[in-house]
């Protein structure tokens, strides 16, 4: 009896939770569904299935966004190896090291994530104009690790708390030096904490618009975000072409998430439970 | 004892990068511009103290007034918006199977790791008038054509129209982290409360969210900042428009320091100064909600 009554109250949070699920990807789907089809169909018959697997929007959107395809990896993976690297020493240093007002330092770097950088965005331009980086890929890469290693320092901080002092400690007793520990022991460790860090960065840079607009005036600089938005202003209502154009950058990262989702969801809720 | 003094200062070199980078790339500019907001600047040779004049000017600029109401409507939406990750999360964390949690809690975010610009551009599609989706739904219900509103076109629903993006607004790193929190509780009170007879419910709004009460106020923080710092939705949609109706102050701020309006002085001083009132107003809704905080735990 009472199992039963449990059961049904999943039924009816199943329910709930699947109309939440339609209404958030049904964009999605009307993108990939229009995709297919040529203005005539979308004008004439929205509705109607795509008369044939119809590809010609596709070549057409990639001739015009592949081109950005390299800028998008290139600016993306340097600013998420970036933060990697700077996140994990910090972490590690936060969590383990003895280091002279290391909680005060660690609230420091916390404060910066309270800055509200999007109001920024015109000031950092200056910055990079100043040291000579705007329309330059660096001056999105190094600015964005700085933005990013804050988040980073907190999930690779408390992914290190949850680790034994000892280990560090027994290391050190053996003779093992500071890097010996740095490259046996610290990097295999955290080797979960740094996919996450990954995963969830290279969704965020990736996917960046605002500041790779601002930084980059040059075509040939310019990322997949920026190349759709352009995508969408020059074809007016070819919304065909438009959605082919969104479904070749949407669906590879839907794809990319599904298959590292577990490092992407565990990682971010495991890590910030404490934050 | 010099080769200890030596090693702690080695000690230092794992947190020296992080703070290198911080300091160059956000607090130079974060200065930059709180220096800069008392000066009539246009980013190259106009370059002269002004006092408090850029402040002063914001109280009579009406467009400054207006995209603060337009920011107002958006944070009362999203005081909204904020309910359903939050619903979302509980009912997912209270499915009896993990692979039930585990296909909500995926399949619901996926909007997260697509371009937000993709998002975007989709709803301006379904907004379309005439040929987009929604006008041609409402069309074919049988409402007549010049009852169909322009949504992004007319003053009035341009607000609602730009809230609604992305509805039901779950997929956020809230759901996530309020999922987190839920996890992170004492599950054996979730016994209790079962053993007591206590109904799901009464255990949610008795419970579950007085105990993650802190974690969304963080999140509330976050999310609120994320508001006042985010335009590039209007900056696609309708560049502020039709008739500043949707204008914000981020916006705002980049219109008047990168598009000289109409004179050919940039007002790069006047739009520091408003970047520093906006962070007044971060600052200040973080104390306050932050504040409550402490006292609730007393």
């Amino acid at each position: 009896m009472r199992k039963n009554k449990r059961e049904s109250s999943d039924v009816i949070s199943i329910i709930i939770l699947s109309l939440f699920l339609v209404c958030t990807l049904l964009p999605l789907f009307i993108m990939v569904f229009t995709s297919f089809k040529d203005q005539n169909e979308i004008l004439m018959d929205f509705w109607g299935l795509p008369e044939r697997l119809n590809l010609d929007n596709y070549i057409t959107a990639w001739k015009d966004i592949g081109g950005y395809a390299y800028n998008s990896f290139k600016t993306t993976l340097l600013a998420v190896s970036g933060i990697v690297v700077v996140s994990v020493f910090a972490g590690y240093a936060f969590s383990k090291l003895p280091i002279k007002g290391k909680k005060p330092l660690f609230l420091v770097v916390m404060g910066f994530r309270m800055v509200p950088t999007g109001l920024l965005i015109i000031p950092m331009f200056m910055n990079v104009l100043s040291i000579g980086l705007d329309n330059n890929h660096w001056g999105v890469i190094l600015t964005n690790i700085a933005t990013g290693s804050t988040m980073a320092v907190m999930l690779t901080k408390s992914f290190f708390d949850q680790l034994p002092d000892s280990l560090f400690e027994a290391a050190k007793i053996d003779g093992a030096g500071e890097l010996k520990t740095l490259t046996n022991i610290l990097i295999p460790l955290s080797k979960p904490i740094i996919g996450t860090v990954i995963v969830f960065n290279f969704f965020t840079y990736f996917n960046q618009f605002m500041w790779p607009y601002i930084v980059l005036s040059d075509k040939a600089l310019k990322t997949i975000p920026i190349g759709l938005a352009a995508l969408a202003g020059e074809n007016g209502v070819d919304f065909g072409l438009q959605s082919a154009g969104y479904s070749i950058v949407a669906i590879p990262l839907i794809i990319l998430f599904l298959a590292t989702s577990k490092i992407y969801v565990n990682g971010i809720t495991s890590g910030a439970v404490k934050g | 004892m010099n080769r200890n003094k030596l090693k702690r200062m080695v000690n230092y070199l794992y947190i020296i990068p992080v703070f290198v980078m911080l300091c160059l790339f956000v607090l130079k500019p974060f200065l930059f511009a709180v220096e800069k907001s008392f000066f009539r600047y246009n980013g190259a040779f106009v370059n002269e103290f002004i006092g408090i004049d850029n402040y002063k000017r914001m109280f009579t600029d009406t467009l400054f007034w207006t995209s603060m109401k337009n920011m107002l409507f958006f944070a009362l939406a999203m005081v909204i918006q904020f309910a359903f990750p939050i619903i979302a999360a509980e009912l997912c964390f209270n499915l009896r199977t993990k692979l039930r949690q585990d296909f909500f809690r995926t399949s619901l975010i996926i909007p997260m790791v697509i371009p937000s610009v993709i998002i975007i551009l989709v709803w301006k599609f379904l907004y379309y008038p005439g040929v987009g989706v929604i006008s041609s739904l409402m069309s074919s219900l049988g409402v007549s054509q010049d009852k169909i509103p322009l949504f992004l076109g007319d003053t009035s629903w341009v607000k609602p129209a730009i809230a609604m993006i992305g509805f039901p607004w779950i997929a956020g790193i809230e759901f996530l982290l309020t999922f987190a929190a839920l996890q992170g509780l004492d599950q054996s009170m979730f016994e209790a409360s079962l053993i007591d007879g206590c109904p799901k419910w009464k255990r949610i709004l008795y419970i579950d969210l007085p105990c993650i009460a802190p974690q969304l106020k963080v999140l509330f923080v976050l999310r609120f900042m994320g508001l006042v710092q985010n335009y590039e939705n209007v900056l696609i949609l309708t560049q502020g428009g039709p008739q500043n109706s949707s204008l914000v102050p981020g916006l705002y701020i980049y219109n008047v320091s990168f598009v000289p309006n109409g004179n050919s002085e940039s007002l790069y001083g006047y739009a520091c100064a408003m970047a520093v009132i906006l962070f007044v107003i971060c600052f200040a809704v973080t104390a306050l909600v932050m504040r409550e905080k402490k006292e609730e735990t007393r």
